[in-house]
């Protein structure tokens, strides 16, 4: 059984008076543990497919089914909870909450997943082990505010691993990096991918980074291409 | 230029014009409402009066005065007579009864102003058939309704009509002294008028011209003072208020102002969190070529645009607001007012408000002109560092609008307070109650930072760090709020003092029933009536009525007349208030309800003299109160000749008492030796305490029919009188204070309102990370509910502090925090911000959507 199924996804957008279709008749199938590239050239629709994969969004048609559940079977509170306890997400714009240190974001998903929360040593220990990961170790008291946009495009990565998600959607993680720390990045993509066996699904214009995929999507003006 | 950047900012300056929409709301309504009521002052004197003269007395005419009066009349007007006294009333069917005041009245009065009654017309019948008119307090107090029977004195009068509205007598007056009203012509036939009963006699006097009226007045001044007839004209009653309203227009303007002031920090708040978003652009215009001060002249002109919004709003919202007061006001006040707006004050409304939200903005744009072309962006979104620590150029700029701050806030105050001592007063109150207000806020926003439980659930602890969001204003929230927290707390603590002083323990009544005017031969009958219910007699109290005859050998008639005279002298100077020259007319003429006893009651204290032991001592000693002994000026061992329905006997002063006439406990200004007057008219007071409220209508009853002349009064229902007083009043005051509140809360929904968009993108994404609905909605019920606590904590001991204050050097009473009510207080703060909180985020928690979080960051 595919981890992830999209079939026939369609989406438009209201524009003006008619509609603007951004994605049409998607049909794609992601098996478990696999690492699939997403590639097309700005606003193909790499980011709403993403955000529809994960059920951030609706599709206007079509269905989405992730881990054996149709996304639109069930309510927003029951896919806030598959989220919670399966999907990680990194975002094109890193979206950090602004309120939180560095630490506090990537302890957020801990928090949030179902079931009883670890101790708050326990949980500390974590979302610090994972800043290290990525290189922040010494950056964990600090806001976002206070991080340049490569160390938060970090912390945005460290906190989509925190809760060992089933599957990880990332939207141009490496895109703020420099090639060194970007290197890195991907090193722990992959280890992710590999160790805890994690479904991997990002959008990419690094070909070096598509290059280490399993496959390889292709979107143009909102329709697959196989590459 | 400054359109342009205006397009982009959209409601987040809803803030901004709401802070001077308040501001602006309060003052046109309290100008407006002052101009309405000064309008209608115009000729009100006579409305209030219903005549142009009033002439009273507790004595009838002398036919000379009479003479005088009929040949006025025949000159320029009309006369009415009407006459007033208090006594007990019952119900026909049910017999029971109450004390009430019966007015016999001419059918031509009032002049002016017409008595509104129904059915209508039947103050026109009370002449032609006869019977009698209630108000409505009086037929409460006897069950009865139109068409039922009451008995006055020895006449049975059958109910024709309720009065609704008198003239000049505004509805407080009715509910403590409900009235009966009856024909002139039926007033012998009731026997009321008697030996010793408290009956005030008035003519009313309709003269078209106000100046025959004052020659009257000083050609038979000396005349009717000598015939203990005092006076009142149209033109001093429109004197007196507009005295008594200059004061409470007054308060009503420093109320304004607190909105108004309020409003300024609402504004000075919008624009920091405004300017701090537009530092970016404000950077690139710079870039682009844009010197320092062109940015300035553009959010300046921003503001001065915006505050006119906001003003414009205001003033509709004011007149909106200013067309309410009067009802809510109706009982307090003797007038009619008609709802007009007033240009004037909308004017001066609208001025103020531009000019405060511009100095307020103007604080708060200068710095932007340091803002580096570059590096603007982190800072922008830093926010902490203050461009200006990079630059060292001239500070002058903030000087000025600092100073202009101060000035406009010192001169504010001054206009709206009418005088430079009060309105300075105000300035710095308003200053102390700010920073003190701020301190609190800061102190307990801090404590629930570090006190914020790590160990509470995620949701919790993120709505309390929701609390601290960079641009979340909560600080300017809570003393937003907090100050209409702190203004109705006040109001709540000292009508809490007051009430309790009130109560009747506290007025050291340990009675709760008093019998007035027992002829000495009916004291047995009372005090059998009471032993037969079982109710012990607490007092029983000698009343003797008396007159002064002569004070230090000179006769009170000499005395009257060589203050006439004097008056006449020096008319320039001010009423003699010294204890130097002649006693003081009012303590002359008055009539004195004297007493006998043997020992120094509570709530009275001997400050001069002694008072009289056991042993035996020839002639008649009396104590008395200090006051009227100033005004005498009198002292120990002088003597005072007093008149006894006839009979004249000199009395020696003993001592001196200062006296709390606060007490319903009853005390007296001259308090004779016992059995130092034998033979001298008196009346017993008795003083009893009946539990059962049934028992005391029962006892009520069985005294006012056999024993006629006496007079029951049940305290209690004196004590509800006043509850009632204060009911009006503090509503009154309430009805402003909760203005202050309502601003507070504004300012807290625009706030709410501006913070929308980061809140949104928040929850969006917090719901992507997998939160549940459940959890945002914690998140936002904890925020709120938290802040509201804050606020409401925050006022609630701040008005603790200033009720204190208030209780003890103002009123000077003792002092109790109603812990209790400054709870439910707080409680209700911290409900009505959640409301606000909740409905201002309504749109907030959603269904999570990419596009939630793709729009934010576009407007983000
Ligand atoms: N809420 C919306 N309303 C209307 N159009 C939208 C909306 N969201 C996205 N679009 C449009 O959908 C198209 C696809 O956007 P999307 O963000 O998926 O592109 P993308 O492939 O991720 O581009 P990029 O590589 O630049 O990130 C774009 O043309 C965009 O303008
Ligand atoms: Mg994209």
């Amino acid at each position: 059984m595919a981890m992830i199924v999209a079939d026939r996804v369609t989406k438009t957008y209201p524009s003006g008076g008619d509609l603007l279709t951004v994605l049409e008749d998607i049909d794609l199938e992601v098996e478990a543990r696999d690492f699939v590239a997403i590639v097309g050239p700005s606003g193909s629709g790499k980011t709403t497919l993403l955000g529809l994969l994960a059920g951030l969004d609706r599709p206007s048609s079509g269905t989405v089914t992730l881990d054996g559940v149709r996304l639109d079977s069930i309510d927003e509170d029951a896919r806030a909870r598959l989220r919670a306890e399966k999907v990680g997400f990194v975002f094109q714009t890193f979206q950090l909450l602004p309120t939180l240190t560095a630490v506090e974001n990537v302890r957020v998903p801990l928090e949030l997943a179902p079931g009883e929360t670890a101790p708050d040593a326990e949980l500390e220990a974590r979302a610090n082990d994972l800043l290290a990961r990525v290189g922040l170790a010494d950056r964990a008291d600090h806001y976002p505010v206070q991080l340049s946009g490569g160390e938060q495009q970090r912390v945005s990565l460290a906190r989509a691993f925190a809760h060992e998600p089933t599957v990880l959607f990332a939207d141009e993680p490496t895109g703020n990096l420099d090639r060194q720390t970007g290197a890195g990045v991907v090193e722990l993509l992959r280890e992710l991918n590999e160790e805890a066996r994690t479904t991997l699904v990002l959008v990419t214009h690094d070909p070096e980074l598509a290059a280490l995929a399993d496959r390889v999507i292709r979107l143009e003006s909102g329709r697959l291409v196989r590459a | 230029m400054a359109r342009r950047e205006l397009r982009a900012s959209g409601r987040r300056l809803t803030l901004f014009i709401a802070s001077v929409s308040v501001g602006v709301a309060a003052i046109v309504a309290v100008g407006g409402f002052k101009a309405n009521v000064l309008a209608s002052l115009q000729n009100q004197g006579r409305l209030l009066l219903g005549a142009d003269l009033e002439l009273e007395s507790r004595f009838e005419f002398p036919p000379e005065v009479r003479a005088h009066l009929d040949s006025l009349v025949a000159a320029v007007g009309a006369l009415a007579d009407v006459t007033s006294l208090p006594t007990m009333v019952a119900a026909g069917e049910t017999g029971r009864s109450a004390l009430l005041t019966v007015r016999a009245v001419e059918p031509t009065y009032p002049f002016y102003g017409t008595v509104e009654t129904a059915p209508p017309g039947a103050w026109a019948g009370l002449a032609r058939v006869g019977g009698a008119l209630a108000d409505e307090a009086a037929m409460t107090r006897l069950g009865v309704t139109i068409g039922d029977t009451i008995v006055v004195g020895d006449r049975r009068l059958a109910v024709r009509g309720r009065v609704t509205t008198i003239p000049g007598d505004p509805g407080i007056r009715s509910a403590v002294n409900p009235r009966v009203y009856i024909a002139h012509e039926d007033l012998a036939a009731t026997g009321l008028i008697r030996e010793g009963s408290l009956v005030a006699y008035r003519t009313y006097v309709r003269a078209e011209e106000r100046r025959s009226v004052f020659r009257f007045l000083r050609v038979h001044r000396e005349e009717l003072g000598a015939a203990a007839i005092t006076w009142d004209t149209a033109a001093e009653r429109e004197r007196d208020l507009e005295r008594a309203f200059d004061a409470l227009s007054r308060f009503l303007g420093l109320v304004g102002l607190g909105a108004l002031l309020l409003g300024g920090v609402g504004v000075a708040s919008a624009m920091h969190v405004y300017v701090r978003q537009r530092r970016e652009s404000a950077a690139v215009l710079r870039c682009l070529g844009a010197s320092g001060w062109t940015l300035v002249r553009i959010y300046v002109l921003q503001a001065v645009v915006l505050a006119l919004v906001g003003a414009a709003i205001g003033a509709l919202l004011g007149v909106g607001l200013q067309a309410a007061v009067p009802a809510v006001l109706a009982d307090v006040l003797p007038l009619d007012l008609e709802f007009r707006a007033d240009w004037a004050s909308i004017g001066t409304g609208i001025a103020a408000g531009l000019w405060t939200a511009t100095v307020f903005a103007c604080r708060t744009i200068l710095p932007i002109r340091h803002v580096p072309a570059l590096g603007a962006v982190r800072d922008a979104a830093i926010g902490t560092s203050a461009a200006s620590e990079t630059e060292t150029g001239s500070r002058l700029a903030e000087r000025v609008v600092g100073a202009s701050i101060i000035a406009t806030i010192v001169g504010l105050c001054i206009w709206q307070a009418g005088n430079v001592p009060v309105g300075l007063g105000f300035a710095v109150g308003a200053a102390v109650t700010l920073a003190a207000l701020t301190g609190v806020a800061n102190a307990l926003v801090a404590l629930i930072r570090r006190a914020a439980p790590r160990k509470s659930p995620f949701p919790v602890r993120q709505g309390v760090a929701n609390l601290f969001r960079p641009q979340n204003q909560t600080r300017a929230a809570v003393v937003a709020i907090g100050f209409g927290v702190f203004v109705i707390g006040t109001i709540t603590v000292v009508e809490t003092n007051v009430r309790d002083r009130f109560s009747l323990a506290a007025l050291g009544m340990s009675a709760n029933m008093a019998v007035f005017d027992v002829q000495q031969d009916q004291t047995a009958g009372v005090l059998a009536l009471l032993e037969e219910g079982g109710h012990p007699p607490l007092d029983v109290i000698p009343i003797i009525p008396a007159r002064l005859a002569a004070v230090r050998g000179r006769p009170t008639s000499e005395l009257l007349a060589e203050i006439e005279r004097g008056r006449f002298r020096r008319r320039a100077s001010p009423p003699d208030t010294t204890s130097f020259g002649p006693p003081q007319g009012w303590a002359l003429r008055r009539e004195y309800r004297n007493s006998a006893r043997d020992t120094v009651v509570a709530g009275e204290r001997i400050v001069e003299g002694d008072w009289w032991g056991a042993e035996a001592a020839s002639g008649v000693q009396v104590s008395l109160e200090t006051e009227v002994a100033r005004a005498l000026r009198v002292g120990v061992g002088d003597t005072i000749s007093w008149d006894f329905q006839g009979r004249t006997i000199a009395s020696e002063v003993t001592s001196l008492r200062i006296v709390d006439w606060a007490r319903l406990e009853p005390n007296f200004v001259a308090v004779f030796r016992p059995g130092s007057l034998s033979g001298v008219a008196s009346t017993d007071l008795i003083l009893t305490r009946i539990d059962d409220p049934e028992a005391r209508a029962v006892f009520q009853d069985r005294v006012a029919t056999g024993l006629p002349g006496a007079l029951v009064i049940d305290l209690t229902s004196i004590q509800q009188t006043i509850g009632r007083i204060l009911d009006r009043a503090a509503l009154a005051t309430r009805f402003m204070g909760g203005f202050t509140l309502f601003a507070g809360l504004l300012i807290l929904a625009a706030i709410v309102v501006a913070s929308r968009a980061l809140r949104r993108r928040e929850n969006a994404l917090l719901r992507a990370l997998g939160a549940s609905s459940s959890a945002l909605r914690t998140i936002l019920v904890t925020e709120f509910l938290v802040l509201g606590a804050l606020a409401g904590l925050t006022g609630a001991v701040l008005s603790a502090i200033s009720g204190w204050a208030l209780s003890v050097w103002v009123f000077e009473m003792p002092y109790r925090v109603p812990v209790g009510l400054l709870l439910v207080l707080c409680v209700g703060t911290a409900i009505v911000t959640l409301v606000i909180g909740a409905l201002g985020s309504r749109a907030v928690v959603r269904p999570s959507a990419l596009g939630a979080i793709r729009a934010a960051e576009a407007t983000g």
